[in-house]
């Protein structure tokens, strides 16, 4: 039995083809996962799944429902949860809880049949709340909860009233993972053994647990089957995945090897000295101390609200620290805030890019911003965008690029002034596999050179690019030292549960 | 109903915690009724005058002296050119009056004198009180003096009455206005965020995979602003009848149903933007040069609308602001006039009926292509 049955299904935007002849059956009762690229289809796919897009051409039945003329009807029996988690900010968490229990027709009064003695009486909202957790803060607004906590309550309003068919969009993008972890284990205990899942992500790991595994490349289905038929480790599963689109082929990294990259004549290029940040009683960062070498790779780990970013705007001088300092290139960031910032290359969350100019404007603009003076910006500008691959797009507009794209020109606009330290604050959330690879490939290209890295990730296989790792909860440093070190430490195997247990001890 | 009862709670909320639409509805009141009260004047006011009298009779020193008592002007005498030109320059006196030195001569002999009257032409408005005011009082003047004889009878006695507005204070009008553009603030600039702020979110595209209807969202919009601007509206008149004293003359009940369907009608602009744009920034670039510019400058508030020209005249009329502001000046002044109160009501509730369709139209319970 199926819940989706799909045919020959198209859907153009314009000129470009998003879904390409696709036919796929999604079984009753359980888990796909569904992988690709940015802009490889998944969210056009889910989309129309569900009616909130029509296709140009091709069948589609989900629940026995034709998603095009029957959306109300089909709307009844689902879930859909979709990337921006769909959650009003100006209200409460019980409010958004509510008010997606009325759209979705759920009796929220306490039960009416008599409830055995001791027994407290419960709504589904109140299941709800206990379940995610939410409980404390159900008063507090959804504009002020951290990633994962926004993330449980999306899910939660989703849940509501036992859809039969639930789709996720990548509902893990940009979240630590223990909140990942928490997400998985609450899907899997609300559902039934009839509910079907299709959950959209990037993180091959989690897509490896599922029941199915669908990957999704330009439109088309090139590979649907159980994961662990592909792979028995998701590690494996992930090399599998990456052959299946392609594969990626290490090559040298063009744009370390045209680096100009002199070398200082500091040893510790970036030190943090008991640096801190007050809000009022709240510490947002306490004594944080650390020393970085001369190319070396170091990687900033914790939750959501750990204060890693906090700590990154402190070290370029966006922030001003309450107390401590810290230094680059031996400089003095509070004392000399542009001597210091201009040895430094910053690559911001979300790649702060303007997206109305071309990749073009934005490098030009950037160079000048890092000081380079106007008679060598042309060359440095052609030289970056031909480095970078860029050429193709040079005339494009920064807000249509796929997200790869817009992580590539952010580097590249974050790397023009060939900076010696570079700090890159979350630069693979939400972005494919392969793009990652190559990311990574570049980035251990220049630490090789010579050039220090200071990084966040959520992704915990990208620590292990990491020559040290630092990991913050609750505005301190709990554990520091190389991967191997940590997981020792914690007794794992793997980052993630060295991560997970690591944090779990410092809450004892 | 449920689910429309779920979303108009929901909107409250919203709008109540957001300073934006509180300041919008009842500050904003309080600042623009203040401004048109105090700040803008269109009515006559004392002039200062430059008088230069070169004739010495004692006839005439009583014409320069009526100039001075006038209750409109403050004179000044001035002995040479020059300085009148300087005075005039620094904006010291908005016009002279001279008077040659033949003039009483002339007027014994039973010859038309000359009086010349200097006025400031870049004060269009004040030249034009300089104006008439030198012309009434020297008539006065010549009227009650020695030469009455030579004066032929006037054939026409012009008596003058102002209806409605006896005094001819401006603020009569111009405040009620401001009620006008308040509750087309809050129409359109309010509202035309609401529904692209949702398409921003993402919060559309979950609310639509719920049991929400088309109808849902374009009521769950329109009532609870629907409610938030008659509150504005209750308080503005408030303000305006019971704070500033501005006299009102119509019905209570008739002053409320009709805002009530210029209301309507503005909230169709507004959520029309919305709907159209689903950008909260250029809808709101949209709604204050289609929506507010026109309200201010095109509905007959500011500038009377049978003196544009034709091409405007036509404009104004899909303008609901004029037909409200219309309705508004003669609810307050005239007291209630069932013909203007039925003509405007009528146009009013045809746009605000277009508007509402072509919403419920556009709001689609899917995405589109882009």
């Amino acid at each position: 039995m199926n819940t989706v049955e799909i045919k020959n299904l198209t859907k153009k935007f314009g000129s470009s083809t998003a879904i390409d002849n696709l036919s796929l059956n999604i079984e009753r009762g359980k888990i796909t996962g569904l992988i690709g690229a940015d802009g490889a289809g998944k969210t056009t796919l889910l989309r129309t799944i569900i009616g909130l897009l029509v296709v140009d051409s091709g069948e589609i039945n989900v629940l026995g429902f034709d998603p095009v003329t029957q959306k109300d009807e089909l709307n009844l029996h689902i879930g859909y949860m979709p990337q921006k988690f769909g959650l009003y900010e100006d209200l409460t968490v019980i409010e958004n809880l509510r008010l997606y229990a009325d759209l979705k027709g759920v009796n929220i009064a306490p039960h009416p049949n008599p409830l055995p003695k001791g027994a407290r009486e419960q709504s589904d909202i109140d299941k709800m709340l206990e379940f995610t957790t939410l409980a404390p803060f159900q008063d507090r607004l959804a504009g002020a909860l951290s990633g994962g906590m926004k993330q449980k309550l999306g899910l939660a309003c989703t849940l509501l009233g036992n859809p039969e068919f639930l789709l996720l969009d990548e509902p893990s993008v940009g979240v630590d993972p223990i909140s990942r972890r928490d997400l998985m284990k609450m899907v899997r205990e609300m559902i039934n053994p009839e509910t079907t899942v299709l959950w959209s992500t990037a993180y091959l790991d989690e897509a490896h647990s599922f029941d199915t595994a669908v990957v999704i490349d330009r439109g088309k289905i090139i590979f649907n089957g159980s994961p662990h038929d592909l792979a028995s480790t998701p590690q494996e599963f992930e090399n599998k995945v990456i052959d299946l689109m392609g594969g990626y082929s290490k090559e040298e990294s063009l744009i370390a090897k045209n680096y100009d990259y002199k070398a200082p004549d500091v040893e510790l290029t970036v030190e943090a000295d008991n640096l801190e940040k007050r809000y009022g009683n709240f510490y947002a960062v306490k004594n944080n101390t650390f020393k970085i070498k001369k190319g070396e790779i170091f990687g900033l780990l914790g939750p959501n609200g750990a204060g890693k970013s906090t700590s990154f705007k402190m070290m370029c001088g966006l922030a001003r620290p309450t107390s401590g300092t810290a230094r680059i290139m031996g400089i003095d960031i509070k004392k000399q805030p542009e001597k210091a910032r201009a040895n430094l290359g910053y690559m911001a969350q979300k790649f702060s890019l303007y997206g109305s100019l071309t990749v073009r404007e934005n490098l030009d603009f950037f160079a000048l911003a890092y000081g380079i003076s106007i008679l060598k910006k042309e060359e440095k500008v052609n030289e970056v965008i031909d480095v970078f691959g860029l050429k193709e797009y040079e005339n494009s507009k920064a807000e249509d690029l796929p997200l790869g794209l817009k992580q590539r020109l952010s580097m590249a606009a974050a790397l023009i002034h060939n900076p010696p330290v570079l700090f890159l604050d979350e630069p693979t959330s939400g972005v494919d596999v392969l793009t990652r690879r190559d990311f990574w490939n570049h980035i251990t290209s220049l630490a090789k050179k010579g050039v220090t890295i200071m990084v966040t990730t959520h992704f915990m296989d990208e620590a292990e690019y990491c020559d040290r790792i630092s990991l913050f909860y609750k505005g301190e440093t709990i554990a520091v030292g190389t991967p191997a070190e940590l997981k020792q430490q914690a007794g794992a195997k793997d980052m993630e549960t060295a991560f997970i247990n690591l944090i779990k001890e410092s809450e004892k | 109903m449920k689910i429309l009862l779920a979303l108009i709670k929901k909107e409250i909320k919203q709008i109540l915690r957001d300073p934006s639409s509180i300041v919008i509805a009842f500050i904003l009141p309080i600042i623009s009724i203040t401004i048109y009260m105090f700040g803008i004047n269109l009515d006559s006011v004392k002039i200062t005058l430059g008088i230069k009298n070169d004739d010495n009779s004692p006839e005439v020193a009583t014409l320069v002296k009526s100039f001075g008592h006038s209750k409109y002007i403050n004179s000044i005498n001035y002995d040479n050119m020059e300085d009148i030109k300087t005075a005039v320059l620094s904006s010291k006196i908005k016009g002279a009056v001279v008077i040659p030195n033949d003039f009483s001569a002339k007027l014994s002999r039973g010859q038309r004198a000359d009086l010349l009257v200097i006025t400031d032409g870049s004060e269009v408005n004040t030249a034009n009180y300089v104006q008439s005011y030198a012309n009434m009082i020297s008539n006065q003047w010549l009227a009650a003096s020695k030469y009455k004889k030579n004066l032929s009878k006037p054939l026409i006695n012009v008596e003058n009455r102002t209806w409605y507005n006896p005094d001819l204070n401006s603020h009569h009008f111009i405040v009620p206005g401001s009620i006008a553009i308040t509750m087309t603030l809050i129409g359109i600039l309010l509202t035309s965020l609401v529904i692209a702020r949702e398409w921003e979110r993402g919060t559309m595209e979950a609310l639509l995979s719920t049991k929400v209807r088309a109808i849902h969202i374009v009521l769950g919009k329109y009532i609870p602003y629907f409610i938030l601007g008659m509150l504005s509206t209750a308080f503005n008149m408030f303000l305006c009848v019971c704070v500033f004293q501005v006299p009102f003359r119509g019905s209570y009940f008739m002053f409320f149903l009709i805002s009530g369907i210029f209301l309507f009608t503005s909230l169709g602009i507004g959520l029309m933007i919305s709907t159209a744009l689903k950008n909260q920034f250029m809808a709101s670039m949209v709604s204050i040069s289609l929506g507010f510019m026109p309200a201010l400058m095109l509905s007959g508030l500011m500038f009377p609308i049978n003196s544009m020209p034709t091409f405007f005249q036509y404009l104004t009329m899909i303008i609901p602001p004029r037909y409200y502001i219309s309705f508004i000046e003669s609810e307050f002044m005239a007291g209630g006039v069932n013909e203007i109160r039925l003509a405007n009501a009528f146009y009013l509730t045809l746009l605000g009926l277009l508007l509402f369709a072509g919403v419920y139209k556009k709001t689609q319970t899917r995405l589109s292509n882009d």
